[in-house]
């Protein structure tokens, strides 16, 4: 008996370490101290230049990533901890709009409603239950479909634009489904396989992708038939956000339009600079934000390119935001203002984030 | 009106009638001129372009070089309401009528802006300042970039666009369709449109003044003939 009760004890233990090992997201200890302590100075960052009512800049996008990184932290901040947590919540919902959206301005409402839906649900309070199915419908609403006079077959169907009836691009599709998956929109919703739909005519896969432009690196661009760095080309940042995508749509690893991307991703390793972007040094934070949060939902920590050598990721990435963090804790992107990354609170928001998912 | 207003408005009507369809010919020619049949805000975007080729149209066939200023404004009033008939007839524009009192209120006060300068300087110097002020997203965009976005700069670049007065009456945002992102480095930073009522206060200042002066010092530099300025 004492020898069968042992023997569950062992077994216990071993499956124990071995959940353990498999949640471990294989970060260098020594590097996970000071990726801790890197986030540590970038929320202090952060809360002393927090605006009186509670905002980053004075803008909801902000404000909604600011608050997400606290929240998702290592220190599992939450509104318990006091106003710094609670007054940005409070902004937000201070900009919450007939529609449903929560924007303080009329330009960037899908971005703003996304990321407001996203910090709101990682607060984890059902008091919010309503403004974040408003938020949806907002949401849901901007997809380009038959309702808006585009068929299935046209370029920009199944895409969300800014939130002012433009043309869709993937970038703002990557933040609207990641707001909608962050708060569990109803998996049998035809925006997903619609989403799928656009975001395949946004990737350099001429097998799934029906647009004459189309390449075959796999990887993706910013919008049917237009990159801002050249032509069509794939860049860094939108594959990791058609990454994400296609993942939040449904596609799982063994898609080969997700292996498409994951191997661009492979075969482009660098965070030396967004890959494909011009000088490499445009949207270069945007790229970290992404490039984290893609890889964290595609699981593991190691890529190996197409030269064999590997790359432990979670590693890579805080190295890299360490070694470009300020002083003052802050991060900012000195090479070009472009997509607001002159904004050291935008940028820092984004970083705490990208570490806070190679963290996890 | 004076009788001699009246007298000469009579005596130029079949080339005021030609001049008239020409402006309109323009205005509806416009949107062929520009690619618009891909975006999803095809209503307020060719609203836009209409407006942009009524302004054109008013500097390139209205005989505003030394015109009276009530002959300005009668031709700014006439512009506008060809712009209100293609944008009422074109079924893709009908869906934005809701904006169109907003819209020829920006329009009027731009073409009434531009008429008084057109008065006193050539015709081709303000069709030019105004192409000029039109792309202000494109060229500054390069120098707010280099300068890291200031604020300041960027209002200013945003409160001087004629483009940016039309985009606000349509509550448009012209910035994010895909040839301006594509073009202007503007689209990539941050910005905001000025508010409507600002834009409609600064629109008027000119032909405020105008109207100002002209009844209070009886300026005959503001009372042209057509005899003294055929």
């Amino acid at each position: 008996m004492k020898k069968a009760l042992l023997h569950a004890l062992l077994w216990c233990v071993f499956i124990t370490n071995a959940a353990f090992a498999n949640d471990d997201p294989s970060m260098d200890p020594a590097l996970r101290e000071k990726a801790q302590r890197a986030v540590d100075g970038g929320l202090h960052y952060l809360r002393i230049n927090q605006a009186d009512n509670g905002s980053w800049s004075d803008s909801v996008g902000i404000t909604a990533l600011g608050l997400r990184a606290f929240l998702q932290s290592h220190r599992n901040y939450g509104e318990r901890d006091g106003a710094f947590i609670t007054r940005p919540i409070e902004f937000l919902l201070a900009h919450i709009n007939d529609d449903g959206s929560i924007s303080e301005t009329n330009q960037n409402r899908n971005y703003n409603t996304a990321v407001s839906l996203t910090a709101l649900a990682a607060t984890g309070n059902d008091e919010y239950a309503d403004v974040i199915k408003d938020g949806q419908n907002f949401l849901l609403k901007l997809q380009i479909d038959e309702d808006d006079g585009y068929e299935n077959d046209h370029a920009y169907y199944g895409g969300i634009g800014y939130g002012g009836d433009e043309r869709p691009d993937l970038s703002n599709i990557h933040m609207a489904l990641e707001g909608l998956q962050a708060t569990s929109a109803d998996p049998d919703d035809p925006v997903w396989d619609k989403a799928l739909r656009f975001v395949s005519r946004v990737q350099n896969r001429s097998e799934s992708n029906d647009q004459e432009w189309a390449a075959n690196d796999g990887g993706f661009t910013y919008m049917p038939g237009y990159s801002p760095h050249k032509g069509t080309a794939s860049y860094g940042g939108m594959t990791a956000a058609g990454l994400l995508s296609l993942l939040f749509a449904g596609a799982d690893q063994d898609d080969p339009r997700v292996q498409a991307a994951y191997d661009w991703i492979r075969n482009n390793y660098t965070l030396e600079e967004n890959p494909g972007a011009t000088d490499g040094v445009q949207g270069l934070y945007y790229y970290y934000n992404v490039f984290a949060k893609s890889l964290s939902a595609y699981g593991g920590s190691v890529l190996v390119d197409d030269e064999g050598d590997e790359h432990n990721w979670r590693n890579d990435i805080a190295a890299k935001l360490i070694s470009l963090q300020s002083e003052d804790g802050s991060w900012v992107n000195p090479e070009s203002p472009r997509w607001w990354e002159g904004n050291p609170q935008l940028v820092t928001a984004w970083s705490v984030i990208a570490l806070n998912a190679a963290l996890n | 009106m004076t009788f001699h207003d009246l007298r000469w408005t009579r005596r130029e009507l079949p080339a005021t009638l030609v001049k008239l369809a020409l402006a309109g010919l323009l205005i509806a020619v416009f949107p062929l001129a520009l690619p618009v049949a891909n975006e999803p805000a095809r209503a307020e975007l060719l609203a836009t372009v209409y407006s942009t080729g009524a302004i054109i149209a008013l500097l390139l066939f209205a005989p505003l070089h030394g015109a009276s200023l009530r002959n300005t404004f009668g031709w700014c009033a006439a512009v506008t309401s060809l712009l209100l008939i293609f944008v009422f007839l074109d079924p893709a524009t009908r869906a934005s009528a809701k904006l169109t009192p907003a819209l020829a209120l920006i329009v009027f006060l731009l073409g009434a802006t531009l008429g008084i300068l057109a008065r006193r300087l050539p015709p081709a110097i303000v069709i030019g300042l105004f192409a000029l002020l039109a792309l202000v997203p494109m060229w500054a965009g390069p120098m707010l970039e280099l300068a890291n976005n200031p604020v300041w700069a960027n209002r200013l670049v945003m409160y001087v666009s004629p483009l940016t007065a039309l985009a606000t009456a349509l509550d448009f945002d012209y910035l994010r369709t895909a040839w301006f992102y594509e073009y202007s480095a503007v689209a990539t930073m941050r910005y905001d449109y000025p508010n409507f009522v600002n834009i409609i206060l600064l629109l008027a200042v000119l032909p405020v003044a105008a109207v100002i002066r002209r009844y209070s010092t009886k300026d005959s530099a503001f009372q042209y003939s057509s005899e003294a300025h055929p």
